[in-house]
């Protein structure tokens, strides 16, 4: 055998291995060495009918912490924030490849924080007259039967075609919450079953190739910076006293007097027990100490409800923010403003 | 050599160093370890390293005895014996290759000169500097550790592989 036929019959970096080298390395200071945390060993499966393949990084070091550039265009996120999100363990590359009847699909990045996900994958057909278009889909399960369900997926899909030309290969993106936000680190299990064709209705269109294609993706929780507030502010006219924000680069909490809640909803004429939504605590921006406005416009509810006397409101950003340096946020149509500083 | 530079020079070794960790460890989490340890200790003393090119072999030898730490610690609680028994059976639980697998199956002396030599392809040299281990030794082991992997692939495959 020559040396790369031996080299080929031996397994790859696992992926937690991977991620405690890079951990590792993003920790290296100059003239210090400090000892990092190491993550926990993902769950990974390996299917006798599937070849699992975790690809090794051979990039140059100025590529290492960029992100796929989907996930980068999907957050926003630039240069400097994808690498701080990487050294900060919120966004993570991932090498799974998983090949099983003629269909590949890649998990090519994670994007995570203690309260929700995003997921990025490729999904390639070995037959390229196979056309995957933005309306085919992709049957899945999540989590295993015999255990408590740990996430719930918000949504999924293929990208739509002013993000990607049809042909064989598209890209699959899924954004979920977790069931119970905590500071563990959590392996997310999906085991993709079929690609299907369009159909009239969703989960209706023809099984294109069918397979076993299972993932186990360990999500960091990375912590949210937590203000202390217990503070009044005027929210849609009305005072409304804030007690605690916490922010993480692509998600908020906001928690509110509950009382003070009560009365928004009131004058909204809406009823938060029949799932509506209360309007006057969107956040609708984030104000940077530089005086910088985002408007925020892809804003996601993940949670919101009432418990131990509080409105809480659980919301994922559609693009990355410096958390850093944020010092209010912008909520409902008004913009009234919550200073954190 | 600096940080980005030091950076790029373990991503570019690691597949390497996480084979020849497995080669000494029994288990991934210890393998994580010791390539941990080692990089730390790595850029801590990349001052003491002379010549940038052999970086990849000082890497190298600063990981095996990371290795070597490893199953000493774990020597309190059970024998080398154990331990590398325990390799052979972590490894047959497992989802590899034949060939990884009677790799993993020779004896710990065997396994590593095999590992550097035919899957890392470092030269004889390297190996010698790397094992602390003079060149007719190393030889030595080389050729039972083919002669041994001979007869194991001829059990799986009922012929050897060249």
């Amino acid at each position: 055998m020559q040396n790369n036929e031996w080299n080929e019959a031996f397994p790859e970096v696992p992926e937690h291995v991977h991620q405690v080298v890079l951990s590792t390395l993003a920790g290296l200071d100059d003239g210090k060495v400090k000892k990092v945390r190491k993550m926990k060993k993902g769950k990974m499966i390996i299917l006798a009918a599937a070849m699992v393949a975790v690809l090794g990084m051979t990039v140059s070091a100025s590529e290492i912490f960029k992100w796929n550039q989907k996930a980068g265009e999907v957050f926003g996120a630039d240069d400097e924030q994808q690498t701080a999100l990487v050294m900060g363990d919120i966004a993570r590359e991932e090498y799974q490849t998983i090949s099983d009847n003629g269909l590949t699909i890649r998990s090519i990045q994670t994007i995570q924080d203690n309260n929700c996900f995003y997921a990025l994958f490729e999904i390639t057909a070995e037959d390229e007259s196979v056309r995957i278009t933005p309306d085919c889909s992709m049957d899945f399960l999540t989590d295993r039967q015999e255990e408590d369900n740990l996430f719930s997926m918000l949504s999924w899909g293929f990208v739509d075609e002013s993000r990607q030309a049809v042909s064989n290969s598209r890209y699959f993106e899924m954004i979920g919450t977790k069931m119970n936000p905590g500071k563990e680190d959590l392996d997310l299990i999906i085991q993709f079953t079929s690609l299907n064709a369009p159909g009239e209705k969703a989960m209706e269109g023809e099984e294109l190739l069918k397979g076993n294609w299972e993932f186990a993706l360990n999500l960091h929780a990375a912590e949210p910076v937590c203000y202390e507030l217990n503070r009044e502010y005027q929210i849609a006219g009305c005072p409304v006293t804030v007690n605690r924000v916490e922010l993480t680069p692509i998600s908020i909490k906001l928690v509110c007097d509950g009382e003070d809640a009560r009365q928004l909803e009131e004058m909204e004429g809406i009823s938060l027990e029949q799932a509506d939504s209360l309007r006057a605590l969107f956040v609708n921006g984030i104000r940077y100490q530089d005086g910088t406005v985002m408007e925020e416009m892809g804003y996601q509810e993940l949670e919101a409800g009432y418990s131990e006397g509080n409105y809480t409101k659980t919301a994922r950003l559609s693009s990355v923010i410096d958390v850093e340096k944020v010092s209010a946020l912008l909520v409902g149509d008004n913009m009234d403003e919550i200073s954190i500083r | 050599m600096n940080k980005e530079q030091f950076t790029a020079q373990v991503l570019d070794a690691e597949k390497s160093l996480y084979h020849i960790a497995r080669s000494y460890l029994n288990n991934e989490e210890d393998c994580a370890d010791a390539m941990q340890n080692a990089i730390l200790h790595a850029f801590e003393k990349l001052h003491t390293l002379r010549n940038e090119m052999y970086f990849r072999t000082w890497l190298t030898r600063i990981l095996i005895n990371e290795c070597k730490q490893i199953i000493r610690s774990r020597k309190e609680q059970i024998s080398y014996e154990d331990y590398y028994d325990d390799v052979r059976a972590v490894t047959e639980q497992e989802d590899y290759s034949e060939v990884f697998e009677a790799v993993m199956g020779l004896e710990k002396n065997y396994r590593a000169p095999f590992i550097l030599f035919y899957v890392e392809g470092f030269s004889m040299k390297e190996i010698c500097q790397i094992l602390k281990l003079s060149q007719s030794t190393v030889k030595m082991r080389l050729y039972r550790g083919r002669k041994l992997l001979k007869a194991k692939l001829e059990e799986v495959y009922g012929y050897a592989k060249q």
